[in-house]
């Protein structure tokens, strides 16, 4: 993809329906960490984040695997990077070279990476203003999709009984639309995702596939256990003892849809994925079983 | 120096680092000014401790790389890319960019005390998360035709430093970052 300098850009994310807060002026405190996202609200989505990343909108990157018989083989190639913040800073600070794409450019040899750069670029003086559709695409890349969040019962922490019903769901968060609204050049596009399914992959070969965020299960006196979810949920067949770890390694993933209006018919890009993986440890319980379904 | 035997923490001053490390070069030379007192993972595993390793030289890397960019600014300086990459980059990349939008630069360096505190699970991990308390006391932002910090600015202090670092194509960077406020950490 080729990203456009911008003549002016103005981003904002937010978790519809409340928008984000415009960025406040950078309070003067004596180091260049003032400036970081999460030094003025550490509470923001996109200050959290796992050992397993972030979710995110940018496709896989391309596998760099060289064949065995082949050396010294140089792979480049050009990252864009889209920031919406500063290129606005550069606007904004007059910098007469005028609007510039930044590309991180990354070299392999045989798969190692050797070298890395910033290339910045002036973009053609001449060249048509931004399209909707490209502010779109910008739009889409900079979507940031939650982790899902998920409930479990019996929970995650215990161990699971096999034959018994298992409740699956999404805390409150993980399934509401996000969007991504930009400006350029008077033109104003918003790319909004939707949740449209969600993805269980239970680690024992099995996978459920519930149309939404499943039901919360409910404060069950004693003895109501053997009741499955009437909305997303997985029974195991067989422990995990034989696993590695002596847990299945289950994953969650949200697919969502991604569609962006605001100037001319808009469209629909290709859907996203966002997802979490959890272990889950399964164990015999004899009498369950022989009383389940 | 660092230890060539398990580092699970260390402490580091960045500004000895220079200008001209790589991400292919030897490691940058990181200063140890005192052990940190935090308890090294002693059960880890030997891919664990080398993941560590790698993690943190990764993580002072980026340090590095970041307080030598600060000198002047310069927020298109390849070198941020050399241990950083993604959301990191572009967080770093938006840290220079308002320094230098207020006409500011940076002086010394952060002291790190950096440790890391999960890796990824695997026989060979790829991912660490690292915690670093990270003091910024000695690392000034100023005006650069007076040398000094501009009226009204308060000394730096202590932030929570959370990182994710990461292996791809051989080579570990710096992936996320969460860069918290002064005090976040004693």
């Amino acid at each position: 993809m080729t990203v456009v300098g911008l003549l002016a850009v103005v981003a904002t994310q937010s978790d519809q329906p409340s928008p984000a807060p415009p960025a406040p002026h950078a309070p003067i405190v004596g180091d260049a960490f003032v400036g970081a996202d999460c030094s003025t609200n550490p509470d923001a989505p996109e200050c959290h984040f796992s050992i397993d990343g972030r979710p995110s909108t940018k496709p896989a990157s391309v596998s760099k695997a060289v064949p065995a018989n082949v050396s010294n083989v140089r792979i480049c190639q050009d990252v864009p990077i889209f920031i919406p913040q500063v290129q606005h800073v550069v606007v904004a600070g007059g910098d007469s070279s005028g609007p510039e794409r930044m590309t991180q450019q990354e070299c392999t040899v045989n798969g190692r990476l050797v070298d890395t750069s910033l290339v910045f670029e002036p973009t053609d003086p001449v060249a048509p203003p931004v399209s909707a559709q490209q502010l779109a695409q910008h739009a889409y890349q900079a979507l940031v999709m939650p982790r899902p969040d998920v409930g479990m019962s019996p929970e995650m922490d215990v161990p699971q009984l096999a034959g018994l019903p298992v409740w699956l769901w999404l805390k409150t968060g993980s399934w509401s639309p996000r969007s991504v609204t930009l400006t350029a050049n008077g033109v104003t596009v918003t790319a909004t995702a939707t949740p449209r399914r969600v993805v269980w992959s239970m680690g024992d070969g099995t996978t459920e596939t519930c149309s939404g965020p499943g039901i919360r299960f409910p404060e069950h006196p004693a003895g109501d256990g053997m009741t499955p979810s009437p909305s997303c949920g997985h029974t195991y067949r067989r422990t995990s003892a034989t696993e590695p770890g002596g847990a299945f390694r289950a994953t969650t993933t949200i697919v969502w849809r991604v569609d962006w209006t605001g100037f001319g018919p808009g469209g629909t890009f290709p859907d996203v994925e966002s997802s979490t993986e959890f272990p889950v440890r399964v164990i015999e319980a004899a009498a369950l079983v022989t009383n389940s379904r | 120096m660092v230890p060539s035997r398990l580092i699970a923490s260390c402490a580091v001053v960045v500004a000895s680092m220079t200008a001209g490390c790589s991400a292919t070069g030897p490691n940058p030379v990181v200063k140890t000014v005192a052990p940190s007192g935090t308890s090294s993972q002693s059960s880890a595993s030997a891919p664990t401790d080398q993941v560590s390793i790698d993690a943190l030289n990764a993580y002072a890397g980026m340090l590095a790389d970041t307080a030598v960019a600060a000198r002047t600014a310069d927020w298109k300086a390849s070198v941020l890319t050399h241990h950083a990459t993604d959301q990191a980059l572009s967080e770093l990349v938006r840290i220079l960019s308002r320094e230098q939008t207020q006409g500011l630069v940076s002086r010394g360096a952060p002291v790190s005390h950096a440790r890391v505190v999960q890796v990824s699970s695997g026989t060979r991990p790829t991912a660490a998360m690292i915690e670093d308390c990270a003091d910024t006391t000695s690392w000034a932002e100023v005006d650069p035709k007076t040398g000094r910090p501009p009226a009204g600015a308060t000394p730096g202090g202590r932030r929570l430093i959370r990182a994710r670092v990461a292996e791809a194509d051989q080579v570990w960077r710096v992936t996320d970052l969460a860069i918290n406020p002064i005090g976040s950490c004693s």
